[in-house]
């Protein structure tokens, strides 16, 4: 898992990455993986705010539609509009140039989340 | 019961299938380079697909042309030997059995190509229907008619796009490659060569396709050597990519998107028992001149305005392109107004277009209700947002297939 080494995953296969307060969020390998051809992604605007465990896009492919989940609660500062507008990026690098959203957040409240080994366990036994 | 798979199983998984279940059978959904990449490559290079869970069904005798030409509503009696033609079956109450490619070996022998979901159905229909024909028939229908079901007795190779008639020359060679290439649109032949040597199987290929491109159907009897052999040949390196102009293999999921690119109907999906030819843009199939056929006098009823509710009359298939981002999926609800409105049908195909960069599909709406070609799709039942459509004409994408 190439990229992935300072990520930390959670159950519904987001990425959460970052240190002082901006966090970026993704969505990992195995999901884009799942999901086939990634046609369209829908993302917040700037300054909307979510709380962790809420909904803040969908990602639709060839296949079907998920809806994305944030692990952390915060505010969101960028979105990633490259990825926006060419989702194709997303099979190629799904953590680095994937990023999703870029969020400022006050507080450490994120759900439980996994290192990359935790993860590919974790997907592994599923 | 654990699910079929082809003589090309193995071949699949070398080359990363990732492997669906489709009725009874395990096929492969799309290989590595993914659904877009395969419909894209087919649009402009060659496309091999394993289509060997298509059922097979042969009829012969001496009676075969007469009994078709009352189990089809189109006019079979001027198929001549050598070509096939896109037709259905219908139950006496004008509901589509399964919609057929009907290929004219010659007159006393005939070659169905039936969906995978429909063999079954369609085996026993026909052979109902030739062992014991109705009393409104039997004056219609002479001489003998024997129904086979040989869908296990053939492997089924799709070989489509602008490139595959040169694609041909790597799995067929001498005169037999001379006439391939110059089959014309809709035309079948027999291929010695690939037939069994004890002559109790024969082989084809047609040109006939279900992706809009030029292409070739080609049936072979079912063994492992020739399953091989026709693999290796088409696809030397592989799952790798070669360069335009070369043959990649493609999966069901690129299948559909190609299919529903130029608005061919899947059965299951945009019709069913309950579907009329009618109500799903087929009314061409019905013949003018024909008059008893099974299915006939529903046909009739239903033209005329009898028996039928006005909201059913009402409705039209049609073709719908997305103007805002999503896919449009079977099942799901389409409305006359962005909000407020009420539902005027729902989507019976639909998915990404690759080669219009855009999604759409198909569905049998109520058009009367509809203003400026305009329509909304709910994704998800319960969402608030409905997403921006328009009516178009079909199809949505269309090459010259008939005169190359």
């Amino acid at each position: 898992m190439s990229g992935s080494d300072r990520l930390l995953f959670s159950k519904n296969h987001e990425w959460v990455t970052g240190t002082s307060g901006e966090v970026l969020v993704g969505v990992s390998a195995h999901a884009v993986e799942q999901l086939g051809d990634v046609i369209y992604i829908e993302l917040p605007e700037k300054g909307d705010e979510f709380s962790a465990g809420d909904t803040f896009g969908t990602i639709e492919s060839t296949k079907t539609v998920s809806d994305l989940y944030t692990p952390i609660s915060g505010q969101v500062i960028a979105v990633n509009e490259d990825i926006q507008s060419d989702p194709s990026g997303l099979q190629e690098d799904p953590y680095l140039d994937g990023w999703l959203i870029k969020l400022h957040c006050s507080e450490d409240d994120s759900e439980p989340l996994m290192t990359a080994q935790e993860y590919d366990d974790y997907i592994k036994g599923h | 019961m654990s699910a079929k798979t082809t003589l090309f199983y193995k071949h699949h998984l070398a080359c990363g299938a990732k492997m669906m279940s489709f009725y009874d059978w395990l096929l492969p959904a799309y290989y590595s380079g993914g659904t877009v990449a395969e419909h894209l490559y087919t649009r402009e290079s060659c496309g091999v697909f394993d289509v060997s869970h298509m059922a097979e069904i042969e009829l012969k005798g001496s009676g075969a042309l007469r009994y078709l030409d009352v189990l089809v509503p189109s006019d079979i009696t001027s198929l001549v030997d050598g070509k096939g033609c896109y037709s259905c079956f219908l139950g006496h109450d004008g509901g589509i059995i399964d919609d057929v490619i009907i290929y004219r070996i010659c007159e006393d022998h005939f070659l169905i190509c039936a969906n995978a979901s429909r063999g079954e159905r369609v085996y026993g229909w026909l052979k109902d229907f030739c062992q014991n024909p109705s009393t409104e028939y039997t004056a219609l229908v002479k001489g003998d008619c024997e129904v086979f079901n040989v869908s296990d007795d053939y492997l089924q190779l799709a070989i489509q796009g602008p490139c595959s008639r040169e694609a041909l020359r790597r799995i067929l060679d001498g005169e037999e490659l001379t006439t391939a290439q110059s089959l014309p649109y809709s035309a079948i032949m027999a291929l010695p060569s690939y037939a069994l040597p004890d002559g109790s199987r024969m082989a084809f290929l047609a040109r006939t396709g279900y992706t809009g491109e030029l292409g070739y159907e080609l049936y072979v009897p079912a063994t492992q050597q020739i399953a091989d052999q026709l693999w290796h040949g088409l696809l030397p390196r592989g799952v790798n990519k070669e360069p335009a102009g070369g043959v990649w293999c493609v999966g069901l999921s690129a299948r559909n998107s190609l299919r529903l690119e130029s608005c061919f109907l899947l059965y299951g999906s945009d019709m069913d028992e309950s579907t009329h030819p009618y109500q799903v843009g087929l009314g061409w199939l019905v013949s003018k001149e024909k008059t008893n056929f099974i299915g006939s006098q529903s046909l009739r009823a239903y033209r005329d305005n009898l028996l039928v509710p006005q909201t059913v009359l009402q409705n039209k298939h049609v073709a719908f392109l997305m103007l805002s981002a999503g896919i449009p999926r079977q099942g799901m609800d389409i409305w006359n107004h962005h909000e407020g409105g009420f539902v005027i049908g729902q989507v019976s195909s639909g998915g990404y277009l690759p080669s219009l960069k855009s999604s759409g599909g198909m569905a049998r709406l109520q058009v009367s209700a509809v203003k400026d070609h305009q329509i909304w799709i709910c994704r998800r039942s319960g969402d608030k947002k409905r997403l921006a459509a328009k009516i178009i004409k079909k199809p949505f994408y269309s090459s010259k297939v008939r005169e190359s």
